[in-house]
């Protein structure tokens, strides 16, 4: 098993130059400069020369390249053209309001989807299934950020009881530490941001999650349906178990190990899907970050953001394979 | 043509372990030297993990091999893939499932005219070839547009059989073709085997765990123990006078359907001890039988022994064969 | 004679659903006394394993329905509460499945697995039901009990599993066990051995046991008792070594001869013509007549009862017994 770690930290590095040279070329490819968009703004004739020379875009594509798979070999992911910034400070601020948002959504996606899952698996073939079944259906049909402006319409512009933009309300004087709002909130112990960050993670949360949770529910109904037949359950109830126990400590058990797989794979699509949620909702993460950037073609932040988004995704998925290892004795204790 | 069908010399087959970097690899077939005469029917016997079915499959180079195997002549492990498929019609294997052998959403008539239309039968002439086979395995021709879910195990392991004379072949491996069968089928399945072996003069290896049903119809058996060949003969001699101690614990293993020498069976079986086979990953130095065996001595811990002549005929891989006299 | 232990009559099973709903067993009578093993013949479809399951109403709900009597110890099994049928499941009535390596949970040990069935019926603590698991492991004759019961199922061999798979069904004393083709499953060599096992636990315990199988072989090897079943119905009951002897049904007498596996004059094997009916193919004539060498117009216009002759019973117009 450590040597199955050993391995697929190795395609880490392999995997992310991958991205790297992907993002690099299509940036490359987008039309538009950096420069040009900003046009007319260069009011000295020097200047535009200069800020090209800085940015080094008077070197052909390949010397370009070049550069940038040195700096990131430094983990250097260079600075912002349009705001001075260091790239990994800005990742640094954003990413972790993005797992947030992404551990909210896996956090409804959960508790809806093997929910609604359990319920219509324990009884297959009844009113209430064919109900959840259809809510399922309609979930993960549902365009995300079609559903997340339905969601700011109801209960922001109806109802008004959620705000619609940002992370924490502008009134709230917050000095990041961790720059995890839960976390910093134990740290200096400034509970009052719990409440207003809960209300405005609440609707990102839920159009991610709830979205995500059809293809959980239909993968727990099944699992348990399939367990059911098995013959083991067969075996646990003629030991004479009881019917809730042969749920719950048979079934359950055996339908959690593929259940989590999914939950993994669903939590780096959710980085994925952060993006759509952060840009609906002006959400402050990365993805809103990465595209903003892609916009004004400001190579280096959008370059960092895809990277990170990626070997984020690689450490969850690889992070999800050894959990499962560990949790299904066949594979954590392998043959005889 | 004259000489033995098949060849086989030092045929060893590795499994890879882990896989990916640093992989070892384990014996599923230690190196295996075999001939399968021509017209004659070979029984390769032995449990699970014997490597029966390992040896039938890399004699038809379906699984990487090393070593070298000689079909009529031609050394089929270094072939490329356009020779090998050439060779390919010309050996066939029958699976043990006809469940999932045969592609549930084809047609028979399909899955035969495929096979017909890669041995280049031109179309036109593929229908009647096709009707033609499936009477010649009891079926009728109007078998011909069903899919295989109209047809119990029987009759779909008869249409797996017909896929496999498609191409006209010399050589048949048939791994445990009726063991999935319903006993008063297996026999009828048989029947048809032996049949189309006498009428197209085929050379079939019939590989079973059932010594019993190939000691009826073999005309040699080839015993398997822990992927090795631990004893080969004449099948009236391997039933009557075994040589290795393990081809005897088969003989002796099989409840016969009568009352006085089942219970002597079951005797004998509740007098031997904990049946354990050898880790692959850490394979004996010696006999890997020894630790099951009555007769090992110090020697059978310590040294393998490799296939010798039996005076009774065959060869065994034993120091201690029985039956000498 | 002591009354039997379990006394079926006129057991009958409808399974399936809609226009695939089967008559699977029809009007099934046999006893079973502590003791003696009974063994169940038949081929696929001919209702041994539908039997089996219905005697501990496994196979019962929306799918599968029930009809007759079945007494076990004084019982009537057929109209037990839930709570009374939960009890008898493993207390009264054990089973050993045919796959060990299916019917065993594959994420808890087999330890936890046989001590689940005490914490369960006899309210004990978990950590005695696993000293009395590593009991019950000795007993079925597994190597090193203690360090067996801490592993799973995927971590033993295929025998190993079948004597734990026994194990679990002795978890609760119970007075019947039945095992559904207990050595299919497995390689030859350790046949014998499960067969050996299930054999001494039967006298020592002095249960009664039922075994379901095809394989003759293993009947003559264990059997007392023989039931022949064929498309749901029983069509020959006799003491082992009469059955034996001289079977008096044409069907019991083809499958002995095609059990015994030779080659006649011609070079091939003793068959039996056509293939076993579907379940439920039951029809109002002798099930077996299509297949038969000795049907008459009678068995095909009619259907044969199970009558009694002598120490057996059997459901035939045209037995052997008749010259």
């Amino acid at each position: 098993m450590g040597g199955e770690v050993f391995r697929r930290l190795i395609f880490l590095p392999v995997t992310l130059f991958f991205v790297a040279t992907l993002v690099f070329l299509a940036l490359r490819a987008l039309p538009g400069s950096s420069i040009e968009l900003l046009g007319s703004q260069f009011t000295t004739a020097g200047l535009k020369e200069q800020l090209i020379a800085d940015l080094g875009l008077d070197k052909s594509i390949w010397e370009q390249y070049g550069i940038f798979l040195g700096e990131l070999v430094r983990f250097d992911l260079g600075r912002s053209f349009l705001t001075g910034k260091d790239v990994s400070s800005m990742v640094g601020e954003t990413l972790p309001v993005t797992i947030e948002l992404a551990v909210a959504s896996l956090v409804v996606m959960t508790i809806a989807g093997i929910g609604m899952g359990l319920l219509a698996g324990a009884f297959p073939g009844t009113l209430a299934d064919g109900l959840l079944r259809t809510v399922s259906v309609l979930l993960f049909s549902l365009p995300w950020f079609w559903f997340g402006i339905v969601l700011i319409i109801v209960f922001v512009l109806w109802l008004g009881w959620f705000p619609a933009f940002g992370r924490l309300p502008s009134s709230v004087d917050y000095e990041a530490v961790t720059n995890f709002v839960l976390i910093d909130a134990i740290i200096l112990g400034r509970f009052d941001l719990v409440v207003p960050w809960l209300k405005h993670v609440t609707l990102p949360a839920l159009t991610v999650g709830l979205t995500t949770s059809g293809v959980l529910m239909r993968l727990t109904r099944v699992g348990v349906i399939e367990t059911a037949k098995t013959d083991y359950i067969r075996t646990a109830r003629m030991k004479g178990v009881p019917g809730p126990r042969v749920f719950f400590r048979h079934i359950l058990r055996n339908v959690a190990l593929g259940i989590l797989t999914v939950i993994g794979v669903q939590f780096g699509a959710m980085l994925g899907g952060s993006v759509i949620a952060e840009v609906v909702f002006g959400y402050p993460g990365i993805g809103r970050m990465t595209v903003d950037a892609v916009l004004n073609r400001d190579y280096a932040v959008a370059q960092g953001g895809a990277i990170v988004i990626a070997a984020f995704y690689v450490l969850i998925n690889l992070a999800t394979d050894l959990s499962y290892r560990w949790a299904d004795p066949r594979l954590r204790r392998g043959g005889r | 043509m004259t000489g033995p069908l098949v060849q086989i010399e030092n045929l060893t087959v590795r499994y890879p372990l882990g896989g990916g970097l640093g992989a070892r690899g384990v014996l599923g077939l230690a190196p295996t030297n075999l001939e399968v005469q021509r017209g004659e029917l070979l029984a390769i016997v032995g449990e699970s993990g014997s490597g029966k079915t390992t040896l039938g499959r890399a004699m038809l180079r379906l699984i990487p091999a090393e070593g070298a195997i000689h079909f009529d002549g031609t050394e089929i492990i270094g072939l490329g893939r356009r020779e090998l498929a050439q060779m390919r019609s010309r050996m066939q294997m029958i699976f043990q499932d006809p469940y999932s052998s045969l592609n549930p959403q084809k047609t028979v008539g399909r899955t035969l005219s495929e096979v017909l239309a890669h041995v280049g039968i031109p179309r036109a002439e593929r229908r009647a070839r096709a009707e033609e086979l499936l009477s010649q395995v009891g079926l009728g021709a109007d078998a011909y547009p069903r899919l295989p879910r109209a047809f119990s195990g029987g009759q779909r392991q008869r249409i797996a059989i017909a896929r496999a004379l498609a191409t006209g072949p010399d050589l048949v491996v048939a791994d445990e073709p009726v063991s999935a069968l319903d006993v008063s089928v297996q026999a009828q399945v048989v029947n048809l085997l032996l049949d189309l072996k006498a009428e197209r003069g085929l050379t079939m290896v019939f590989i079973s765990h059932d010594l019993g049903l190939v000691s009826a119809i073999a005309d040699r058996i080839g015993v398997m123990y822990f992927g090795r060949l631990v004893e080969i003969g004449p099948a009236a001699r391997l039933s009557r006078s075994p040589a290795h101690p393990y081809t005897a614990l088969l003989n002796d293993s099989m409840p016969p359907p009568s009352v006085a020498a089942a219970r002597a069976t079951l005797e004998a079986a509740a007098q031997t001890g904990a049946v354990e086979l050898p880790s692959l990953m850490d394979p004996p130095r010696g006999c890997p039988f020894a630790p099951r065996c009555g007769h090992a001595s110090a020697s059978c811990r310590e040294t393998p022994p490799a296939l010798h002549p039996h005076p009774a005929g065959g060869l065994v891989a034993c120091h201690h064969p029985l039956n000498t006299d | 004679m002591s009354a039997p232990l379990l006394s079926v009559r006129g057991l009958t099973a409808e399974l399936g659903s809609g226009a695939q709903r089967v008559t699977a067993l029809r009007a099934v009578d046999f006893d079973v006394r502590r003791g003696e093993i009974t063994a169940i013949v038949g081929e696929s479809g001919s209702g041994k394993s539908t039997a089996a399951m219905a005697l501990a109403r496994l196979n019962e709900g929306p799918q599968g329905a029930f009809s007759g009597e079945v007494r076990f110890d004084g019982m009537d099994v057929l109209s037990l509460n839930s709570r009374a049928l939960r009890s008898l499941r493993g207390q009264g009535i054990a089973m050993v499945f045919q796959d060990a390596a299916a019917a065993l949970n594959p994420c808890e040990t087999i330890g936890d697995q046989i001590a689940e069935a005490m914490v369960v019926h006899k309210a004990r603590d978990w950590r005695a039901a696993r000293a009395h698991a590593i009991e019950l492991l000795g007993e079925v004759g597994m190597p090193e009990p203690a360090r067996r019961a801490g592993l799973y199922p995927h971590e033993m061999s295929g025998g190993q599993r079948q004597r734990a798979m026994i194990a679990l069904g002795l978890a609760c004393d119970p007075a019947l066990l039945i095992a559904d083709e207990p050595t299919t499953a497995l390689d030859v060599t350790v046949q014998g051995q499960i067969l050996a096992l299930l054999k001494s636990i039967v006298a020592r315990r002095d249960m009664g046991l039922i075994l379901i199988t095809h394989d003759l072989g293993v009947v003559a090897a264990l059997a007392d008792q023989v039931l022949v079943m064929y498309a749901g119905r029983i069509v020959e009951a006799a003491p082992v070594a009469e059955f034996f002897d001289a079977p008096h049904h044409p069907y019991s007498g083809d499958m002995i001869t095609a059990a015994s596996v030779a080659l006649d004059a011609g070079g091939r094997l003793a068959t039996i013509p056509g293939r076993p009916p579907h379940s439920g193919d039951v029809g109002e004539s002798c099930a077996y007549a299509p297949r038969c060498a000795r049907a008459s117009n009678q068995c095909r216009a009619a259907l044969p009862s199970l009558e009694p002759h002598g120490t057996r019973r059997r459901a035939c117009f045209h037995p052997l017994d008749d010259a």
